[in-house]
């Protein structure tokens, strides 16, 4: 069985397949419009979060338990969902419906968090209901856009599917994104497959990154207009997750028709045989727990250069987890950057949203350069100079003078690495894609070492904001320090090499 | 003159010939194709009011925007969108449906519909005139309702053209409401036993119609002499601002049930065709929207028991009130037996009557209750009153139109709609629907004062949850306009009996 948290392979193209509009079907449009807009309003929320925390009291350390919190329970969900997967892909596709309308009331819950005890009486305190929003929301990212790949009357290997480009829309960012499969191609940079596949998986990656940055965006022009149109952060804030709500009952009400009355009643790769096409070899176990022996035990079975790669970029993870929550804040407090634009002036609070927009025009603009680099640079360099602009990301960002136009560029240059976001070791699926089962199962990095890397990243928010609280620049430096120790791991391997 | 100014000239008188003699059926779709523009703009307003109400301060856009919002939103819906959506149906099929070939005033009642563009631009002159700049032109922030001292203190020329655009509409309205009086009572050839349900609520609406809206032109005239001319008809004791909310609710309570009883038609006729049976009870059906439009003009009062009003009266007005209750129940229990037994088909039109029959009697019950005094007196003031108002409007009304638009679209565009996209449709309409009533509803129940831009910050989460729901339906209604654009340019062809009615047990004369 494919791990719940892989994506699909890239299919095979064909020219001759009708249009997007009319393979999906008006409804089924509808639903992934709505799909790719409610996870991109989600994103946009979840980077304004910590302004809005700040907004009603709390500081950077709560802002970085938070963060931490969300990925604690997005691993728990994984772990959780790994050792009980649903029984059958109509199930998946319930229990995302379900995801979906959890997302909803868990944006409803971030809004309403400081007046939601004097309406209902309960005790929860306003720090408890953004817990629940986190919760919530952790349960959408788990359930939701990586169970909504299934959807599609032909498994999900059709190019251009409702599925596929749902989870096209629907993938995530470094936090989220899910670790896949590897193998030792990412340490050794030799490719397995033809020259044409490989570059069929590169435009594979080239559209699910620009749907999503199509979400991304969509959500970071709607906050502009929040943000600049209100007064108050408060009120933007609100503003934002009110639309991201309604955006999200529309999908769970379009997935829910979808599902039920359009139906999905092809064959279940759960019950068929894997849809992916590549089940034949032997599974990885379902991820658990890891116990520090057993990762000792797993790294110390992979090749030394395989182990740097992994090492390298779970470092440059590192440090984006710890400060990614708090972006929003340098942006905002820290450089404080109006933006006036003919008769629009735009406060701070608004700058952050273009800002963002600007990550996603880089990462669809990555992605479109993808498929061309991906072919003719080896990938290990290109993985290893991609991952220097998120490592060198945090200190730029402080250091740079406080113009709206530098920022940007900053911003854009970051948005670029998600374009290889599918190939770096620690969450790619593209070595899964390229090599095939047979590569996979001889060499795949052991679920527990993955697993391993999700749970030690799980405190780097807290951390991350602690060291905030400390001073800004100093947290920023320090992660940038170790985004570049990473990218010095991953180097390594090319170093010896050559 | 020479050559071609006297093609110019034929051409020109070729259009108003064709602008006013125009076929009965193709006058219902302008009607219609205008009500939907009415509708998507007084959407628009709706929206813009509820994302004001997100936070609890006046602190998206100012207080006034949400009055001028407010105001429009509900002027535009009544007189704009849903009359005119009303009569676009009547003209649609009432005529077949009584075996008439044509209206009995065909070109008064096409210059009536002519009337209604220029009408919208004068009551909405105030928001156009604020957005193009225009000097003097405020947008009209006084309440739907109009009521003095606001209307008659207000400067703002806006309200002016307000009040001519409301007496424009009258004038339409009425030709219009004559019009299918006239043409049921004298160019119907079946006889009046064999007059199906639609057309006996179109026949009530129209006298209603008739009879109820020239007090508002007569009410309207009245204001604006006490704006320009110095009269003072609304203010001290010429009659005072009591004066006008008799006159207004004597013609706006009528008023809602012209908006209601055509809608009920429409259930009425759906609903059999989609059940396999005959109506049950068609006389009761009958006899009970002759009693609604009788007693429609007895409970004006009703609005006015926080007034002060002699409390003998106001009991008057609460037993009349309690008794339209009687009537409704008989309609509620025709559908249901109608329903009873029957060989359901869950289309479109049906899933739309089933949603708007679920509506009406949560409508119902809240209105019996807001029916008596005492709880009336608590809860008037309160987005009770907003939950009930659109619980009536919003889930009956609308919901049967968009029935009557889904079963009579294959008449109207000769196309089958979108199937899937009308389910779309109905299921983000009815939960949108269902969300933004409950959460007003609830603010009702703990007492939040409606018409007004800020409140309490304890009530946030609720007015963002109608919020949510509201915007939930616009995007339905979206998804029916884009089903509409694309079925009706490149839908499957229809054929003459799309439904397979011709051996159903109901009336089926419009098809034919």
């Amino acid at each position: 069985m494919t791990p719940p948290s892989s994506p699909a392979p890239p299919p095979p193209e064909s020219p001759s397949e009708p249009s997007l509009v009319d393979r999906l079907g008006p409804d089924r449009l509808v639903l992934v419009v709505a799909l790719v807009a409610f996870h991109g309003l989600v994103r946009i929320a979840e980077r304004y979060l910590p302004e809005y925390l700040r907004a009603i009291g709390y500081g950077p350390i709560v802002v970085g338990l938070l963060a931490s919190i969300g990925l604690a329970v997005a691993v728990g969900v994984r772990l959780v969902d790994a050792s009980e997967p649903a029984s059958s892909r109509r199930g998946r596709h319930y229990r995302a419906l379900f995801a979906a309308l959890l997302g909803t009331l868990g944006l409803l819950a971030w809004a309403g968090a400081p007046t939601l005890d004097a309406l209902l009486g309960t005790p929860l305190t306003a720090i408890g209901w953004l817990l629940v929003g986190v919760v919530l929301l952790g349960l959408w990212h788990g359930w939701g856009p990586d169970e909504l790949g299934a959807l599609d009357d032909g498994g999900s290997t059709r190019s251009g599917s409702a599925g596929d480009i749902v989870t096209t829309a629907t993938s995530s960012t470094a936090l989220e994104s899910s670790p896949s499969e590897t193998d030792d191609e990412h340490a050794h940079g030799r490719s397995s497959g033809t020259r044409d596949r490989r570059t069929r998986t590169w435009t594979w990656i080239r559209t699910r990154t620009v749907t999503a940055a199509l979400g991304l965006a969509g959500g970071a022009v709607l906050a502009t207009a929040a943000f600049s149109g209100a007064e108050t952060v408060r009120a933007g804030f609100a503003l934002l997750v009110a639309a991201g709500s309604a955006v999200g009952l529309v999908a769970a009400v379009a997935f829910g028709l979808v599902v039920t009355v359009s139906g999905t009643t092809a064959s279940s790769p759960d019950e068929n045989g894997d849809a992916n096409g590549d089940g034949g070899g032997p599974q990885p176990p379902p991820p658990a727990f890891p116990a520090l022996e057993d990762v000792r035990e797993a790294a110390d079975t992979l090749p030394s250069a395989t182990r740097w790669t992994i090492l390298g970029d779970a470092l440059v993870r590192l440090a984006t987890a710890m400060t990614l929550p708090f972006v929003v804040l340098i942006v905002v407090e820290y450089h404080a950057v109006s933006l006036s634009i003919g008769p629009v002036s735009l406060p701070p609070t608004a700058v952050f949203a273009p800002l963002v927009l600007a990550e996603a025009v880089g990462a669809a603009a990555g992605a479109l350069a993808a498929p061309t680099l991906g072919t003719r640079v080896d990938r290990r360099w290109l993985l290893a100079g991609g991952l220097v602009v998120p490592a060198v990301f945090p200190l730029a960002l402080v250091a740079a003078p406080s113009s709206a136009a530098v920022l940007a560029g900053l911003f854009a240059a970051v948005g670029c690495r998600t374009a290889l976001e599918s190939t770096r070791p620690t969450g790619g699926a593209m070595t899964h894609a390229v090599a095939g089962a047979g590569v996979r199962a001889r060499t795949a990095i052991p679920e527990t070492l993955r697993t391993a890397i999700r749970v030690a990243l799980v405190p780097a928010p807290l951390v991350g904001g602690v060291l905030y609280a400390i001073g800004p620049v100093a947290a920023f430096s320090l992660a940038t320090t170790v985004g570049l120790l990473g990218v010095r791991e991953l180097l390594r391997p090319l170093r010896d090499s050559s | 003159m020479t050559g071609p100014a006297p093609r110019r000239f034929d051409s020109l008188a070729n259009s108003v010939r064709a602008g006013i003699a125009v076929d009965h059926r193709r006058l219902g779709r302008w009607y219609l194709v205008f009500a939907l523009a009415m509708a998507l703009w007084g959407g628009l307003d709706a929206l813009l009011l509820r994302t004001v109400l997100v936070t609890p301060g006046a602190d998206v856009w100012m207080a006034r925007t949400y009055d001028a919002f407010f105001t429009t939103h509900g002027l535009t819906m009544l007189f704009l969108f849903a009359t005119p959506a009303i009569w676009g149906f009547s003209y649609a099929v009432v005529p077949s449906l009584i075996g008439a070939d044509q209206t009995a005033f065909p070109a008064l009642g096409t210059a009536a519909f002519w009337l209604l563009p220029p009408t919208a631009l004068a009551m909405r002159a105030g928001t156009i005139g604020g957005l193009l700049g225009v000097a003097g032109l405020e947008p009209v922030a006084i309440g739907w309702t109009m009521y003095p001292p606001l209307s008659t203190q207000s400067t703002n020329p806006a309200v002016d053209v307000l009040l001519v655009g409301l007496f424009l509409v009258v004038v339409s309205t009425v030709v219009t409401a004559t019009n299918f009086v006239v043409t049921i009572a004298r160019n119907r050839t079946v006889r009046w036993l064999e007059v199906d349900t639609f057309t006996w609520t179109v026949l009530t609406s129209a006298a209603m119609a008739a009879l109820s809206f020239p007090v508002l032109a007569f009410t309207v005239v009245l204001l604006l002499a006490d704006r320009n001319l110095g009269t003072a008809f609304f203010v001290g004791s010429g009659g005072g601002p009591v004066l006008w909310q008799h006159l207004f609710w004597f013609f706006a309570h009528p008023e809602v049930y012209v908006l209601a009883l055509p809608p009920m038609g429409i259930l009425s006729h759906v609903l059999p065709r989609f059940s396999g049976q005959r109506l049950y009870g068609h006389r009761s059906a009958v006899y009970s929207t002759l009693a609604i439009g009788v007693l429609a003009f007895t409970v004006w009062g009703h609005h006015m028991f926080t007034t002060g009003m002699d409390p003998r009266v106001r009991m008057t007005f609460m037993f009349v009130t309690l008794a339209v209750a009687l009537p409704s129940a008989a309609k509620t229990v025709t559908w249901l037996g109608t329903l009873w037994g029957g060989s359901i088909r869950l289309a479109a039109p049906m899933l739309f009557a089933l949603g708007s029959i679920g509506f009406f009697v949560g409508g119902g019950v809240t209105g019996v209750l807001l029916a008596v005094v005492p709880l009336n007196v608590v809860y008037n003031g309160t987005y009770y009153v907003v939950a009930h108002l659109h619980l009536m409007l919003l889930g009956l009304v609308v919901f049967a139109l968009l029935s009557g638009a889904y079963y009579w679209f294959p008449l109207l565009t000769g196309r089958w709609y979108d199937e899937s996209l009308a389910r779309l449709h109905f299921w983000l309409t009815v939960i949108g629907v269902a969300v933004t009533i409950a959460a007003l509803l609830a603010l009702g129940l703990a007492g939040l004062p409606r018409r007004v831009s800020t409140y309490p910050a304890a009530f946030a989460p609720l007015h963002q949850l109608a919020t949510v729901g509201a915007v939930v339906v616009a995007v339905g209604q979206l998804v029916f306009c884009l089903n509409c654009w694309q079925s009706w340019r490149a839908g499957d062809l229809a054929g003459r009996d799309p439904w397979s009615l011709e051996s159903a047990p109901s009336h089926v004369r419009e098809w034919r």
